[in-house]
C-alpha cells in the first residue's frame, strides 16, 4: 500500500531534486548576495538592505542595458517566430526530400554561439565586411554596423535569428502534422486556398505550441549575450555601451567592477523583468489566438443555423 | 582641442577588431605603435606585404606597453623556492635564451647591451636592427609608471573615450567629461 503510494513520488524525484540544488538555491543564494556588500576577491560584507538595488537603478548604464536588451528582442524575437510559423507551414507540404530540407533547418542551431558570433562579427565588419560590400555593391552608403545602436541591434539580432528561426519552426512543425487532415480537406472543399487554410485552421489549433514558443523565446530573448559580447573585442557593448544587454550588464558589474552583489541584484531584477515580460507575451498571444480562432471559424457557423 | 580623428590622422579602427586585421592586407595603415611583441603580430596579420619597416623613434622618448609578469601567491606551500625560480626565469641570461628561442624582448636592463640582442635583425621588417632599436627605446623610458588594482578598468575606459571621439560620437571635451564619470563609477 505504502509502496503504491510512495514509489511514483520517488520517481520524479530526482528531477525535483536537482532543480532544487541547480535552480531554487542559486535563486535564493543570489537574492541573499544581494542584499550583502560583497565583492569577487573580498568575499561578503555587511548587510546593506536593498542598498545594491538602489545603486543599480540609479546607474545610467542599468537603463542604457534595459534598452539594448529591450530593442534586440523585439529585433528577434518578432520576426523569429514569425518566419518559423511561415517556414514550418512551407515544411509541413508535400516537399520532395523532406526530411533533407527539415534538417537542414535545425543545422545553425547546432553550430556553437561563439562561432556564428565570429562568423557574423566578420559578416558586419564595418568596413571589409561581407554585408557592407553587398551593401556598397548596390550603390548604397555602408553601414556602421559597429558604431551605430540601431544598425548593431539589428546585426545581433540577425545572429539570434539564425540560430533559432530553424529550432522554433521544427516545434510548430511537429504541432502542424498532430492538426488532423479532414480538417483542411473540408476547408479546400468549402474553398479555402491555402493562405486561408494556414490562418485559418493550422495557426489557431496550434495556438498553444505558438504560445510555448513565443514564450521561451521571450526568456531566451532577453538573456542574451555571447552574440553581443563576442560583438567586440572589448566585451563591453561597444564604445559608447550602445549594444550592451542586461546580461552583459551583469557580467561588467561582477567580473569588472568585482561587485557582486551589486550583479546579484541585476540578476534578480533581469528575473522579475523576465516574469513580467513572459506575462505579457503570454497575455497578448493568447488574446490574438482567441481572436482569430473564434471569431473567424464561428461567423459561418451562425449562417448555417439561421 | 582637435582630434587626430578630426584632422584625418586616425585610421578609426578599433585595435584587434576583423576590420583591425583584415586593414593589415588592405593597405590600411601608415604607422603603428610598436612594441616588441607586435613585431609578431604585424608580421603574421601583414603576410605576403611588402614595406613595413621599424623606425627608432617614439613621442617622449620611450614607453612600456604591456609584458608579462610573474607572480608568487602568498599562500602558496612553497613560497621562496618559487621566488627563487622567478628570479631565475627573468634572470637576463635566460631572457637572452628565450629572446634567440622566440623573440621574445627583455625585460632586464643588463640584457639590452647582449650582442646576441643588439646584434639581431628582422628581415621582414626591411632587415631593421630591430633588437638594437628596441634597446634604444627601452633605455630611455623614464620610470616605470605604477599600476595600481583597478589600471585596467581605467585604461579601458579610457579606451572607449578615445574610440568615441574616433567615431563620431562625442567631441574631444564630451568624451574626457564621460570618462571622468566612467571612472567615478568604478568606485
Amino acid at each position: 500500500m505504502l509502496d503504491a503510494k510512495v514509489s511514483p513520488y520517488l520517481f520524479v524525484s530526482p528531477f525535483f531534486v536537482l532543480f532544487l540544488v541547480v535552480g531554487m538555491f542559486p535563486l535564493g543564494y543570489t537574492a541573499w548576495v544581494s542584499v550583502h556588500q560583497w565583492g569577487l576577491l573580498s568575499g561578503q560584507g555587511d548587510f546593506t538592505g536593498l542598498e545594491n538595488y538602489r545603486r543599480v537603478l540609479e546607474d545610467r548604464y542599468f537603463w542604457n542595458a534595459l534598452r539594448n536588451t529591450i530593442s534586440i528582442f523585439l529585433l528577434s524575437s518578432i520576426p523569429q517566430v514569425l518566419i518559423a510559423l511561415a517556414l514550418a507551414g512551407l515544411l509541413d507540404t508535400q516537399l520532395r526530400a523532406r526530411t533533407l530540407w527539415r534538417m537542414s533547418v535545425l543545422l545553425p542551431f547546432v553550430v556553437a554561439p561563439a562561432a556564428v558570433a565570429l562568423i557574423f562579427g566578420n559578416v558586419f565588419g564595418d568596413r571589409y565586411g561581407l554585408a557592407n560590400e553587398v551593401i556598397t555593391w548596390i550603390g548604397l552608403e555602408p553601414i556602421r554596423w559597429h558604431v551605430d545602436t540601431l544598425a548593431s541591434h539589428v546585426a545581433i539580432a540577425s545572429m539570434v535569428n539564425w540560430r533559432w528561426t530553424g529550432y522554433n519552426a521544427l516545434i510548430l512543425l511537429a504541432a502542424m502534422q498532430a492538426v488532423p487532415r479532414d480538417v483542411y480537406e473540408s476547408a479546400a472543399l468549402d474553398g479555402a486556398g491555402r493562405i486561408r487554410q494556414f490562418t485559418s485552421i493550422t495557426v489557431p489549433m496550434i495556438r498553444p505550441t505558438v504560445i510555448f514558443v513565443i514564450i521561451t523565446s521571450t526568456i531566451g530573448g532577453l538573456q542574451i549575450f555571447a552574440e553581443p559580447r563576442l560583438f567586440d573585442t572589448q566585451g563591453l557593448g561597444g564604445s559608447d555601451r550602445q549594444y550592451q544587454t542586461l546580461t552583459m550588464y551583469l557580467w561588467e558589474l561582477g567580473w569588472r567592477v568585482r561587485d557582486l552583489g551589486m550583479a546579484s541584484a541585476v540578476a534578480w531584477l533581469l528575473f522579475l523583468i523576465i516574469v513580467v515580460f513572459a506575462l505579457v507575451s503570454l497575455l497578448v498571444s493568447r488574446r490574438a489566438g482567441t481572436l482569430k480562432g473564434h471569431h473567424r471559424r464561428s461567423a459561418p457557423l451562425k449562417g448555417a443555423r439561421r | 582641442m582637435t582630434s587626430l580623428s578630426e584632422e584625418g590622422l586616425s585610421t578609426n579602427l578599433v585595435q584587434w577588431s576583423e576590420d583591425w586585421t583584415a586593414s593589415f592586407q588592405n593597405d590600411g595603415f601608415a604607422t603603428m605603435a610598436c612594441p616588441g611583441w607586435m613585431l609578431g603580430v604585424i608580421e603574421g596579420n601583414a603576410d605576403g606585404v611588402e614595406g613595413w619597416d621599424i623606425a627608432n623613434v617614439f613621442p617622449g622618448g620611450g614607453g612600456n606597453w604591456g609584458g608579462s609578469y610573474l607572480t608568487v601567491p602568498a599562500q602558496g606551500d612553497n613560497v621562496e623556492e618559487a621566488q627563487e625560480l622567478a628570479k631565475w626565469l627573468t634572470a637576463p641570461e635566460q631572457q637572452i635564451k628565450a629572446f634567440e628561442a622566440k623573440g621574445t624582448f627583455p625585460s632586464q636592463v643588463d640584457a639590452l647591451t647582449d650582442p646576441a640582442l643588439t646584434g639581431s635583425t628582422n628581415e621582414f621588417f626591411n632587415g631593421a636592427p630591430t633588437g638594437q632599436i628596441l634597446a634604444d627605446r627601452a633605455e630611455a623610458v623614464p620610470f616605470i609608471a605604477h599600476k595600481g588594482p583597478k589600471f585596467a578598468d581605467i585604461n579601458t575606459a579610457f579606451q572607449q573615450a578615445i574610440q568615441r571621439v574616433d567615431e563620431g560620437k562625442e567631441s574631444a571635451d564630451e568624451a574626457w567629461d564621460s570618462f571622468l564619470a566612467d571612472v567615478e563609477r568604478l568606485g
